[in-house]
């Protein structure tokens, strides 16, 4: 799969609902780790072995129906660009990029389903829809898993589905959900929170950089445990925390746009710098498209009321700005090229 | 707040975790910090490491104490299927094959505690799909006896979570039963 067919690939997450283009929250992900009981893990198989697990669940794929609109890739065919669109995406772990060459994607033509083969398990199913909508994600990847239970899953009566790694044994699932949360990182109460969620056996953490800190508010919330507790127990726990943070994110806007004159300048100047910066770092994008986006959402009037900034935040991620260039670029050329990409977006407003 | 691991200490070390890119923080008491892990100094308070030696130093301390390998009664279990033997799964943290689980059963259920707070699989046998309406009227049933013990004991922010999951299970139910 070439970087024209991925761009062309819908991503139902970024495009937000028709009623409402944008939201707190952006994307709910389900993922279910599993592993085939007749071959050893990933990490202690031979090359043969591995090829053999992705030749197996070649067939079991072309065989079920469920697969029929999707599309197979090897990932030593596909360029780096290619590829990293696939993790902006986020239909792909980065780590997926790194290791063996016995290495398959499955990509469905609705841009939600993707099925990783032999990355740390032998199977990474993963369903990923916009909006809070985790339960109706582990309705998808469930069916798929039935659909897959020809392969015979390693499973045991004590622990469930076992694993590589022992922190996904059990359930092999990690629902998360991405949160757009400006207002509570403003507020200097994301720290906090972070330090509460794991008493509840909860992660919250910068979608995009690491720990407490993260490029444009954008924040996960996913199941840490994976044992005890049922695939839909998960679910709802990393949904009821998810929406008990967008109340909480609601209060932090009413409080910071109750006539601050400060955030109305910050706001304004972030419009400033997309709009005639000649060269843009990520950070900086992702900072300004944030801001612009809370004031679109607080029904602020401007300029930015009716953009949309949802499918913008993907195009400023580097692989696709590099991919509309159609070459791989240096750091340099990539921010040229990035607030061009914004400027001319915006100027056709 | 208490140390998530033995939950009577005060938690004074605050670690910072990166499973492959996934950043989780724990929070410990000087004492667990010091058990599990090596490179804790006196008076450092923030420690940044990585999942190998997070999961390996909660994996070192299962099992028998080295120095008492050549006298435990029962042997040090090797996988009979991938060879993987119990100090290279403490070492590594990962597991090399299925038949691993069976072969190191007794000595990993106190590891699963530690990291899941439970060392019992609770979910559908593979080739099933979700759990029973009969599994979610039991679990409404235990939600709102906790939500009843969360209200007296006015730990309010953790009834409303569980307010929040009653609720989203309520609906389930009713998506279910039609």
């Amino acid at each position: 799969m070439n970087a024209d067919r991925i761009l062309a690939l819908p991503a139902p997450w970024v495009e937000g609902g028709q009623d409402c283009p944008s939201d707190v929250v952006i994307s709910s992900r389900v993922r279910l780790a599993r592993n085939l009981a007749r071959f050893p893990f990933v990490n202690r198989a031979t090359a043969e072995e591995r090829a053999a697990v992705l030749e197996e669940v070649r067939q079991a794929i072309q065989a079920e129906p469920l697969f029929r609109e999707c599309a197979w890739c090897r990932l030593e065919e596909m360029d780096p660009i290619a590829r990293g669109l696939l993790v902006e995406r986020r239909l792909m772990s980065p780590d997926f990029l790194q290791g063996s060459r016995e290495r398959g994607l499955i990509l469905d033509t609705k841009g939600i389903v993707s099925v990783m083969v032999n990355e740390e398990d032998h199977l990474r199913i993963q369903v990923l829809l916009g909006r809070m909508s985790l339960c109706e994600a582990l309705r998808i990847a469930s069916a798929i898993d039935r659909a897959l239970y020809c392969l015979e899953f390693a499973f045991d009566q004590e622990f469930g589905f076992l694993t590589s790694c022992p922190t996904n044994v059990g359930t092999g699932l990690r629902a998360s959900t991405m949160l757009h949360l400006p207002a509570l990182k403003m507020s200097r109460a994301m720290p906090e929170i972070i330090a509460q969620s794991g008493r509840l056996g909860l992660v919250v953490r910068g979608a995009y950089g690491e720990g407490t800190t993260s490029a444009g508010a954008l924040y996960q919330v996913s199941n840490q445990v994976t044992l005890g507790l049922t695939p839909e127990e998960l679910t709802e726990k990393v949904e009821a925390v998810g929406s008990r943070l967008v109340e909480q994110e609601s209060r932090a806007r009413d409080a910071l746009f109750n006539g601050s004159r400060e955030l109305e300048d910050r706001i304004w100047r972030a419009w400033g710098t997309l709009v005639y910066a000649r060269r843009l770092g990520l950070a900086e994008a992702m900072e300004c498209l944030s801001l612009l986006r809370m004031a679109q959402e607080a029904g602020m009037k401007g300029p930015f009321e009716k953009v949309a900034w949802g499918p913008l935040f993907l195009s400023v991620q580097p692989a696709h700005v590099q991919a509309m260039k159609g070459r791989l670029l240096q750091e340099e050329e990539t921010e040229t090229a990035r607030a061009e990409l914004v400027r001319e977006t915006l100027g056709r407003l | 707040m208490l140390c998530e691991r033995c939950g009577k200490n005060t938690a004074e070390v605050h670690i910072r975790q990166a499973i492959q890119g996934v950043v989780s923080e724990h929070h410990l008491c000087k004492e667990c910090a010091r058990e599990l892990t090596s490179g804790w100094k006196p008076g450092s308070n923030f420690l940044e490491f990585s999942i190998g030696s997070f999961l390996e130093n909660l994996c070192k301390t299962l099992g028998p104490e080295p120095q008492e390998q050549g006298k435990a009664t029962r042997a040090v279990p090797t996988c009979p299927r991938c060879g993987l033997d119990f100090e290279g799964f403490r070492k590594t943290g990962r597991f090399g094959c299925a038949e691993c689980y069976r072969a190191f059963r007794e000595w990993i259920r106190p590891l699963f505690t530690r990291i899941h707070g439970s060392e019992t699989y609770r979910g559908p046998a593979p080739g099933q799909g979700t759990s029973s309406v009969q599994g979610m009227d039991d679990e409404l049933e235990r939600l709102k006896i906790q939500l009843k013990e969360a209200v007296s004991e006015e730990r309010y922010e953790m009834a409303a979570t569980l307010r929040d999951r009653i609720r989203i299970l309520e609906g389930r139910l009713r998506g279910e039963r039609g």
